[in-house]
């Protein structure tokens, strides 16, 4: 198994917010359905003229304060976006520009939505461990304020801008297990982009509440565990609804399953290291199960176990 | 099948939906009308599906809108 593993994560949450409160009489809502099902009462927003790239840089600032490193040394850049700045080039080549980084450095993006993170974990540590390599960083970036039609009920209440990155090196706070992955592309339709965002809730509510347990059972048996040695589910922050839903279908207590993205919205594949972030800053829990699901339709998952 | 709307009323309650009263619930009005939200909806047709054993196109959810409705379409289910 490789030695590399999470050090540290930068978060950037940009300071500017949409209430939600404000479509209600647009969308026919109430408070309770707001805050009580769909859970974000505000959704996050980056500065007008800001793009993917600059929110990232904004991340590796906060990072920057977190744990020293110094550029020259990573070798790995990665960056899970599927709303890039450009097309072409990468988004990981126009930050490794923006950061001076080493003509050695490998950089590659990832298109994946909310299961982006996790199975970027399991990418860049593997190509790391192969490539013989001891620094490198993962970043999630994914600001659907680019793609969302503000008039669809069905989305326009749940997506916010973010960005992340972990720095993944041989000195690791946690470290990941063994990974599931999946795929269902029969059904990519149901969240897709052609102008805009558009998605049929019913479809990915019956997606995450068949497949997510599902797997979640799987992931702990094939780490030889049960349910209860789990002390932290980290899921992706798809809604409030879907959270409690997760809970309840797999008999977890609310406390071990955080809800925590009620004031900046579902940052896609940023959800779950913004939330691994606060655990890496406690360093209390000995082991925490991630999964993310979403545009695909994809899932992944793994349990990290702290070091 | 012979499913019966007490049956889908049932699975209603056990929802644990919380936007209105399942117990208050009218066969014959539209779920929708009587106060059950849209992801509340969603659940109870996950629900039906779990408990009757059948896959509800979204065709076909879109359309179905009070239990008498659902009853009709579970028995035409075979």
């Amino acid at each position: 198994m490789s030695s590399l593993g999470i050090q540290a994560i930068g978060v950037h949450i940009p300071a500017q917010r949409i209430s939600n409160f404000q479509f209600k009489q647009k969308f026919e809502m109430d408070d309770a359905f707001i805050t009580d099902k769909i859970g974000f009462i505000s959704l996050a927003l980056m500065e007008k003229g800001e793009g993917t790239t600059q929110i990232c840089l904004k991340a590796h600032e906060d990072l920057k304060g977190k744990i020293q490193f110094e550029l020259s040394q990573i070798q790995c850049l990665v960056v899970v976006t599927q709303n890039p700045d450009k097309n072409i080039p990468h988004t990981s080549a126009l930050l490794h520009g923006a950061l001076g980084l080493p003509e050695t450095c490998a950089c590659f993006d990832i298109s994946l939505a909310c299961s982006g993170y996790v199975y970027g974990l399991s990418l860049i540590q593997s190509f790391m461990a192969s490539n013989k390599m001891t620094c490198g960083l993962l970043f999630t970036a994914d600001p659907y304020s680019k793609i969302i039609n503000p008039n669809d009920k069905n989305t326009a209440l749940l997506f916010g801008d973010a960005a992340t990155v972990t720095l993944i090196g041989p000195s690791p706070k946690y470290r990941t297990g063994e990974f599931n992955f999946g795929t269902i592309g029969r059904e990519s339709g149901e969240l897709t982009v052609t102008n805009c965002l558009t998605m049929n809730g019913r479809a990915i509510y019956n997606f995450a509440g068949r497949y997510v347990p599902a797997d979640v059972r799987a992931l702990v048996k094939k780490h030889g565990l049960e349910l209860e040695q789990i002390d932290r589910f980290v899921f992706h922050q798809g809604s409030k609804f879907l959270i409690d839903t997760l809970a309840k279908l797999l008999g977890v207590s609310r406390e071990k399953m955080p809800f925590a993205a009620a004031e900046y919205g579902n940052t896609v594949s940023s959800s779950i290291p913004i939330i691994l972030e606060k655990e890496l800053r406690d360093f209390r829990d000995e082991r925490i199960l991630i999964s993310g699901f979403g545009a695909g339709l994809s899932w992944a998952s793994t349990i990290l176990t702290k070091l | 099948m012979n499913a019966t709307a007490s049956q889908v009323l049932d699975v209603i309650k056990k929802s644990d939906i919380t936007s209105t009263d399942a117990a208050k619930l009218a066969a014959h009005l539209p779920l929708r009308l009587q106060g059950v939200d849209s992801l509340e909806m969603a659940t109870i047709f996950f629900n039906i599906e779990d408990v009757f054993k059948v896959t509800i196109p979204h065709t076909d959810y879109e359309r179905l809108k009070s239990v008498d409705q659902i009853v009709e379409y579970l028995n035409q289910q075979g």
